[in-house]
């Protein structure tokens, strides 16, 4: 009966949720997820330090939810990247562009968040583009929240202006997405079915661990 | 008509800011088309993951192209793993599409890449139709065709 009722709950929210070529919701079963910041390529008018900080203070708005079992560790060797790219293959109005990798199950393996390094215009507040207003959503496909097309106050909504900083702050759509995914046990119980543990794919982890230490000697070399 | 279709495409995006309009993109594009997906393939380079996918083009709503066109977007499904990129559909043959197809040596926008659905242009970006609906006649229409 609780589940019904959180499952009815939840529906009556817009939240959506990335999915693997299967069908499956992408979701982490390990926390808390690992990550590193690379800043190779930042312009040295920019604030490393503060940029740092915009971008671990854009995960923390996800460890703050309530009833949401989430939480972010960093480490300096992660296989989990925020770089900034200072050679931008898309659009130069994307502004930033996140990966996720997971098998066919859903587990979530791996991520990398693509910072655009050539539009210019990063602030670490409302006077330009806003780095933690941005790197907030981001965190949110990281979860595997897809883009929230419903919601114009969502973090999850697709796009941002100039100055805006309120998708630093989680709209309870983006709360209820990350609940969804991350049910918080009660009583050692979870309540939804999406946090059940999945075995991973040896092959797909082979895989993944090689290219991601050919990815990690490329960028240091 | 046209105001609407421009916040759509201001819609379509990653964290976009200012975006084109969906005709200042196709002035950019070789070409504008409707079609089919009818062959995917998908590669690993590094960790990443690319699939090419080659329509069968069945309408060609800005330009001229050939019966085929091939584009190849990031991401993709290989050997029991997903690399999703969002805002970047994963399609499958059989699929009804329109692509912006880009000029020879140019990238592809990610923004001019859609599904479409019983002539409602879906936006891989949303997941979902565009706030204003878009239909394909709409697209024609603003393309001057």
């Amino acid at each position: 009966m609780t589940a019904l009722f959180l499952l009815l709950f939840e529906m009556a929210f817009a939240f959506e949720t990335t999915q693997t070529a299967t069908g499956a919701d992408m979701v982490w079963t390990l926390v808390p997820i690992d990550y590193t910041v690379n800043l190779q390529g930042l312009p040295p008018e920019l604030d490393r330090k503060g940029i740092s900080t915009a971008i671990d203070r854009s995960f923390l708005a996800w460890e703050r939810v309530e009833g949401a079992d989430v939480a972010f560790v960093w480490s300096g060797d992660s296989a989990n990247e925020v770089h900034w790219d200072s050679a931008w293959p898309y659009d130069p109005d994307v502004m930033a562009l996140t990966s996720t990798w997971a098998t066919d199950s859903g587990v979530l393996l791996a991520f990398d968040v693509a910072i655009n390094g050539q539009g210019g215009g990063w602030t670490l507040d409302a006077s330009g583009r806003d780095l933690q207003n941005a790197m907030t959503h981001e965190v949110g496909h990281v979860l595997g929240l897809a883009h929230n097309g419903a919601e114009p106050e969502a973090t999850m909504f697709p796009t941002t202006v100039i100055g805006e900083t309120s998708k630093r702050d989680l709209h309870e759509d983006d709360e209820a997405g990350v609940r969804y995914l991350y049910p918080q046990a009660v009583d050692g119980v979870f309540l939804d079915a999406s946090c059940s543990s999945t075995a991973v794919s040896p092959s797909a982890l082979v895989m993944l661990l090689v290219a991601g230490l050919a990815s990690r000697r490329r960028r240091s070399a | 008509m046209i105001g609407l279709l421009l916040w759509s495409a201001l819609a379509s995006a990653t964290t976009f800011q200012g975006s084109a309009s969906l005709s200042e993109l196709a002035q950019r594009s070789q070409a504008v088309v409707r079609g089919v997906v009818v062959e995917t393939s998908t590669q690993q380079r590094g960790r990443n993951l690319e699939t090419r996918y080659t329509i069968a083009v069945e309408d060609a709503l800005a330009g001229d192209v050939a019966e085929e066109v091939s584009v190849t977007l990031p991401g993709g499904h290989l050997n029991g793993l997903t690399q999703r990129v969002n805002g970047v559909p994963l399609w499958t043959p059989g699929d009804d599409v329109i692509v912006f197809v880009p000029r020879p040596g140019e990238p592809i926008s990610l923004r001019g890449i859609f599904s479409v659905q019983a002539e409602q242009i879906i936006d891989p970006l949303v997941h979902r139709a565009a706030y204003v609906p878009l239909t394909v006649p709409d697209l024609g229409a603003l393309l001057d065709r």
